[in-house]
């Protein structure tokens, strides 16, 4: 009898098994929205007396970095239903639902002395849990805006899975002065235009600044003497060398191999130019191509197996890839134009380039096989693209028609949207946008 | 007896009843009242007479019923094909003309005759007009041949081919018999139109429904005892399980109810598809294929905690999850005040299994 019985229960069983196996409703979502993500970045709580002021500093930062991507859009804090008095307080997720919020940054600072700490805690509203787990920062007083970088960087990245970029750094040539009497100089700042700093005097012209690596040198052409020649500079003492060079040559277009070690750059002699890899401490010099034609704006791909330059061996300036040690290069624009200063993105799947057609410039990327080629902008005249450390975002330089023209930086995601002019003191050109710093 | 047939039987009585007496309510006399009534004599009466039945066998013609006066008015009238007669009557009627008043004279005489002859004659002749007894009744219709066409063009190159072969099959009394057997089938094929019903009823019939099982013969030891009911019972039902009846695992598999149609689909698409931002997705994470479940609510909003990824292509794990966590919030958001979807086809869409390819977006 009792076997009977499990053999009930057992059919039951199975029969409730069946049930639950129904097939589920199957679609398939192909289109999507792109809109900035909402964000809630409520003023961090200051722990400690005196660290209000740091602790909304440090929140602005952390917002205006956030909304500067284009890819959120900040909460006006007239809207929060609940405030954050509390860093340990639990969230009430109703109130952040209830404004759209999908995001909440909730952070707080204390301030001991010149030591500043900050912590910050990320959330998922909608979820209504915690995204990755709550972080701490400490640092100096003077350094609370990288700081701030630093966590703004860290839920960039938990937000959209990139690599961070905020705390970074951009050399550029600063431009001040008429068109035709415009003095030229080397600063640097941070990505988003803070903490700017001149690097050199006005007396000379100052060309094409390139970031080593690390971050801690930079490259550049001055026409100190009177010919173009390279120079490194220490950016933390500011001290500054120029490379070895025969005489009665102009070098230019200097770029830092990945190793750090090696410079590549073109060099005029003779009246042809061709592009040359030079040891940074020896100075021994490598020709890397030898033709009659014009080679220049060499850039090392992130792995330094490769160098991607333009060339107008073919009658018009193109865009060539060569291995690192020279030798044969093949072609990789093949559009209608003239193509020009490529860079190889840090992710080392795209290159950046300078594009002229019928009249106007354009930045564009296409991928290291000539693929895919995309015109991110279009104005009168653009060039000198430089990557973000994470590779989603291009600055350039553009500037503006006519004899009261300036020029300006300007920066754009990959994706062609987002074009925003970078804040710079004056006018500003030839940007080079650092590794993240460390 | 229905009410159709009760209908049908009043109907029938009152048409015989018609016939019978349908006299009595016949208006043609009508005009024998406003004839003259006169005393005449007994060879009057004859001459009359005489003249009264010679139209009775030119009744057919139905002469007596209009005057004299207005056959002549009607005679120019008439077509000339009818000239002829009309002529031969004029011909013959013409010496008839004089007594034709007398014949006009003689009507009353029949008024006067009213309860005898009249109302037998006269009837008839009427009879023989309304009723249809003796009438030309249309005769039942041969049935239609409707296949006739469709068969012959198939069909007659076969019967024409039939005859050649026999005799090389060399039995002709059996060929004979097989020839018949064709003409046979012609009807058959004519009559087309009675064989679908025979083949309805053989299409419809019951054989193969799933009766119920008669009982089994109990004996008389075995029927005593309720544990082998139970038995029964149970072994049946598991054997129905463990083999997976048919309809019970078809029944498993797919949810019952109507399902959703393409419109409710498309909608719930394009509600999620309208919270599903990848526009702070990276690029890797625009490129991953995930595959999220996703339990629903009768209500229409989905159970927050049974959203799950299930699979992804395309991509690391890293940027699968980030492609997740947007269409997890595309989901939860726009399913908040739950999906407009049909509460009836609860079954249908109680597990989403929904795909994530912003194919367009790359």
């Amino acid at each position: 009898m009792l076997l009977r019985l499990w053999s009930l229960v057992l059919v039951s069983a199975l029969m409730a098994a069946s049930l639950a196996e129904a097939e589920p409703l199957r679609i398939e979502i192909t289109d999507a929205v792109v809109e900035p993500l909402p964000v809630a970045v409520p003023e961090f709580v200051a722990e400690t007396s005196g660290a209000g002021p740091i602790a909304a500093d440090i929140a602005r930062v952390v917002a205006e970095d956030l909304k500067g991507t284009g890819l959120f859009r900040e909460i006006n804090q007239t809207a929060f239903i609940s405030q954050v008095s509390s860093f340990g307080a639990p969230v009430q997720f109703a109130d952040w639902k209830a404004i759209n919020a999908q995001a909440l940054v909730v952070g707080a600072v204390s301030v001991q002395g010149e030591q500043i700490t900050v912590k910050f805690r990320l959330y998922d509203v909608f979820a209504g849990q915690e995204m990755g787990q709550g972080l701490q920062l400490s640092g100096t007083r003077s350094g609370w805006r990288r700081m701030a970088h630093k966590v703004a960087d860290q839920v960039y990245t938990r937000l959209t899975g990139e690599a961070p970029y905020f705390d970074s750094r951009v050399v550029y040539v600063s431009e001040t002065g008429p068109k035709d009497d415009r003095k030229k100089r080397l600063a640097i700042m941070d990505y988003d235009g803070a903490n700017n700093q001149f690097l050199t005097d006005s007396r000379s012209i100052v060309l094409a600044p390139r970031f080593s690596p690390t971050g801690d040198r930079v490259l550049y052409t001055s026409y100190e003497t009177g010919f173009p020649k390279i120079y490194v500079l220490d950016v933390a003492s500011v001290g500054r060398r120029v490379l070895q060079s025969r005489d009665g040559t102009m070098s230019f277009a200097p770029r830092f191999a990945p190793d750090g070690q090696r410079v590549v750059f073109s060099l005029e002699s003779g009246g042809n130019t061709d592009i040359y890899l030079m040891d940074v401490n020896s100075g021994a010099e490598q020709r890397l191509t030898d033709a009659p034609s014009i080679e220049t704006a060499p850039s090392f791909s992130p792995d330094g197996s490769q160098i991607v330059f333009e060339s107008d061996r073919s009658g018009s300036q193109q865009l060539y890839i060569m291995s690192s040690s020279g030798g044969d290069a093949r072609r990789i624009s093949n559009g209608q134009g003239r193509y020009g200063t490529p860079v190889w993105s840090p992710r080392g799947d795209l290159i950046a380039f300078t594009k002229q057609s019928k009249g106007r410039f354009h930045i564009g990327i296409m991928r290291i096989d000539g693929s895919g080629e995309k015109l991110l902008t279009a104005s009168f005249l653009e060039e000198g693209p430089t990557w973000a450390p994470n590779g989603r975002v291009v600055m350039f330089t553009r500037e503006t028609q006519g004899e009261g023209g300036s020029s300006s930086l300007y920066s754009v995601d990959i994706s062609g949207r987002n074009l925003q002019r970078v804040k710079t003191e004056g006018g500003a050109s030839d940007p080079s946008w650092s590794p993240l710093q460390r | 007896m229905n009410t159709g047939q009760s209908i049908s039987l009043i109907g029938h009585l009152g048409l015989i009843g018609l016939l019978l007496f349908g006299g009595k309510w016949d208006s043609d006399p009508l005009p024998f009242e406003i004839s003259d009534v006169s005393v005449i004599s007994e060879a009057e009466y004859q001459a009359a007479l005489a003249a009264a039945r010679a139209p009775e066998t030119t009744s057919e013609v139905d002469a007596p019923e209009p005057p004299l006066e207005d056959l002549a008015l009607l005679q120019p009238a008439e077509p000339s094909e009818a000239q002829p007669e009309a002529q031969e009557a004029s011909e013959v009627a013409s010496p008839d003309a004089d007594p034709a008043p007398v014949v006009d004279a003689s009507d009353p005489e029949g008024t006067t005759l009213d309860e005898s002859l009249p109302p037998l004659v006269q009837p008839e002749e009427d009879v023989a007009v309304l009723a249809p007894g003796t009438s030309p009744r249309p005769r039942l219709r041969p049935i239609e041949r409707v296949a006739p066409e469709p068969v012959d063009v198939p069909q007659e190159p076969d019967a024409q081919d039939a005859p050649e072969a026999q005799p090389e099959v060399a039995p002709d009394a059996t060929a004979e018999v097989v020839q018949p057997e064709t003409e046979a089938a012609a009807p058959e094929e004519a009559t087309t139109e009675i064989n679908p019903e025979a083949a309805d009823d053989v299409t419809l019939a019951p054989a193969q429904s799933p009766r119920p099982r008669g009982r089994p013969v109990r004996s008389a030891d075995v029927a005593a005892t309720p544990e082998t009911t139970t038995t029964n019972a149970v072994d049946e039902a598991l054997a129905a399980a463990l083999t997976g009846g048919a309809d019970s695992a078809s029944d498993a598999t797919a949810p019952s109810g109507p399902p959703l149609t393409s419109g409710e689909r498309d909608g719930l698409r394009l509600a999620i598809s309208r919270c599903y931002n990848v526009g702070a997705l990276s690029s890797e994470a625009l490129g991953v294929n995930i595959y999220v479940s996703v339990e629903m609510a009768r209500s229409g909003k989905p159970v927050i905690n049974s959203i799950k990824l299930l699979r992804s292509e395309n991509g690391s794990d890293a940027a699968a999850k980030q492609a997740y966590e947007a269409a997890r919030r595309a989901i939860i958001i726009c399913g908040n005040d739950g999906f407009d979807l049909p509460a009836e086809k609860y079954d249908q869409w109680k597990t989403v299994e929904i795909k994530f390819n912003p194919e367009s977006m790359r």
